[in-house]
């Protein structure tokens, strides 16, 4: 949250409203992420041999990955306009960061410099979180 | 994009936040819109219109016309 009350974000009650299911999914989905990437076995040497444990519990991690997703979709579609063009921005800076720095970590694994693939991730959600950030500021100073 | 939104809120005496509030948007966009930051939806427009009475051109402009003008 932006300190400058001027820079708050604004939003609607409706965006309130659609904002509570996104940030509880967004808890239990991380925690469920965790838990699974914790205690999953690691060398079970395919699906056959997988503990009747293990299928739950990944099951649960994309069941509330799969309503975090249709949450901020549903916060997306129904925002206040300019929040919706905040959010669309970023998203669309952070897809073509992740875009080009994932492809370019290919040529690194090419050329023997593994692993840097592993951080696309890091790397999109870091891009489009400076985005929203710089978004924010930039239409409502 | 041009516009008279703070002109006519003005003339009302309606605050930025009483206006969002009666067009369901922020105050942030009314505040973006004013200052011709954002340009508001065609649906969001119309509901500016309708709150102050007129039509969309006597609130919006392109600027296209004062070109024309200051051409001729």
């Amino acid at each position: 949250m932006l300190a400058n009350q001027e820079c708050d974000p604004g939003l609607t009650r409706r965006d309130q409203r659609n904002l509570r299911p996104l940030r509880l999914y967004a808890v239990i989905w991380a925690a469920s992420f965790m838990f699974a990437h914790l205690f999953l076995p690691t060398d079970v040497g395919g699906p056959g041999t997988m503990p009747f444990w293990a299928w739950p519990v990944l099951a649960i991690s994309i069941v509330f990955g799969t309503l975090l997703a249709h949450a901020y979709w549903r916060f997306i579609r129904e925002a206040d306009e300019l929040l919706r063009k905040i959010h669309i921005e970023a998203l669309a800076v952070g897809f073509g960061v992740a875009f080009v720095f994932g492809m370019g970590a290919n040529l690194f694994d090419q050329v023997g410099i593994p692993k840097v693939a592993q951080v696309t991730w890091a790397v999109m959600l870091l891009a489009y979180s400076l985005r929203l950030r710089i978004s924010r500021k930039a239409y409502c100073e | 994009m041009n516009n008279r939104l703070r002109v006519l809120r003005a003339e009302r005496r309606i605050s930025q936040a009483e206006l969002a509030e009666l067009l369901d948007v922020s105050r942030q966009t009314v505040n973006a819109i004013e200052v011709g930051k954002h340009d508001p939806s065609l649906p969001l427009a119309f509901k500016i219109a309708r709150v102050f009475g007129q039509p969309i051109e006597a609130i919006f402009s392109d600027g296209v016309e004062a070109q024309d003008q200051a051409a001729e």
